[in-house]
């Protein structure tokens, strides 16, 4: 056998020779810690957090980062510009002119003509607002009104 | 390794046995790597007892990474370094007239009966430079790999097998000479 040989098994087979009564004082401290790390586990303080749960295992780790990029992905890839539903408030705005519009016609033309003035004015403002126009001006609508 | 494994799985679920499974298959080894790195025996017996505490406290979250063995090894050799710069510390008060003079006395308590060859070994361990000691004994206590030990010892593996070569053969020649005296 090689010197360094000898000497390494000549330093691993030193005898101890331990005491069994205190012994089993020291194992009883640490079975105490052992105990109090037990009953502290239960605490909720002391519960595994969610976060680290996931990034501890690889598995769930990408699948987080999968979810995190669809997330992304679909955020930036929806359209910002072109609205799927045009704005209603406009449109609103301008079915309200064009009330107010035919109601001062309309009473132009009573005051005017009476019944018969205004039933035509009424028939000829129905004429005016189509469903497609939204831009009705003034002129048309009190054409008949005024005579013209 | 495997059986390491499966111990701290059970240890991490409340297992007493387990627990003292673990104490009882490292005891000793831990012992004589404290006693070597301490060259004193109730020292090393509080050291190695605070390691198990820690590691009981740390039940229900321990990970183990590489070797358990290893892994107290490790501490035992960070509590024994620390304790080693606090006892030269403690000195160089002592000499410059600062601190209080203790007693370097055995406790009543000690549970380590101590042999003839762990003295001799302890002592002849004395003479040699602490990081060859570390070497030393973390491998052949701690079953520790060169590697694992320069990491510990911050310094790269080459270094750390010349420094058990080294301390080898010293300590060698240092056992020798007092079996001929």
């Amino acid at each position: 056998m090689r010197p360094t040989e000898d000497t390494e098994k000549r330093i691993k087979n030193i005898n101890i020779v331990i005491d069994s009564e205190s012994n089993k004082r020291v194992f009883s401290n640490i079975l105490q810690a052992f105990e109090k790390s037990k009953a502290k586990e239960s605490t909720p303080a002391d519960r595994p957090n969610i976060w680290r749960m996931i990034f501890r295992n690889p598995l769930t780790k990408l699948a987080a980062a999968v979810v995190i990029i669809v997330a992304v992905g679909l955020f930036l890839g929806r359209d910002w510009h072109t609205p799927s539903n045009p704005i209603a408030e406009p449109r609103l705005m301008a079915q309200s002119t064009v009330k107010k519009m035919s109601l001062m016609s309309l009473r132009m033309a009573y005051q005017r003509g009476g019944f018969d003035a205004l039933d035509r004015q009424f028939r000829d403002t129905l004429d005016v607002i189509r469903p497609q126009s939204l831009s009705i001006s003034m002129q048309e609508l009190l054409e008949g009104v005024n005579g013209s | 390794m495997l059986d390491d494994k499966l111990l701290v799985w059970k240890f991490n679920r409340g297992s007493i046995n387990s627990l003292s499974r673990i104490y009882e298959k490292y005891r000793d080894d831990l012992l004589r790597l404290a006693a070597a790195l301490l060259n004193d025996i109730g020292d090393a017996e509080d050291i190695v007892q605070d390691v198990f505490i820690g590691f009981a406290q740390s039940a229900g979250r321990f990970q183990l990474t590489g070797s358990l063995k290893g892994y107290l090894a490790t501490c035992v050799a960070n509590r024994a370094r620390n304790r080693n710069i606090a006892a030269h510390r403690r000195r160089t008060d002592r000499l410059n007239g600062n601190g209080p003079v203790t007693s370097n006395l055995e406790t009543p308590d000690q549970r380590l009966m101590d042999s003839e060859e762990l003295r001799q070994l302890s002592n002849a361990m004395a003479q040699l430079p602490y990081e060859q000691r570390e070497a030393i004994t973390l491998h052949l206590y701690g079953g520790m790999k060169f590697r694992e030990i320069g990491l510990l010892q911050k310094v790269s593996i080459k270094t750390t097998q010349s420094r058990y070569r080294c301390g080898l053969d010293r300590l060698r020649s240092i056992l020798n000479s007092e079996v001929q005296k």
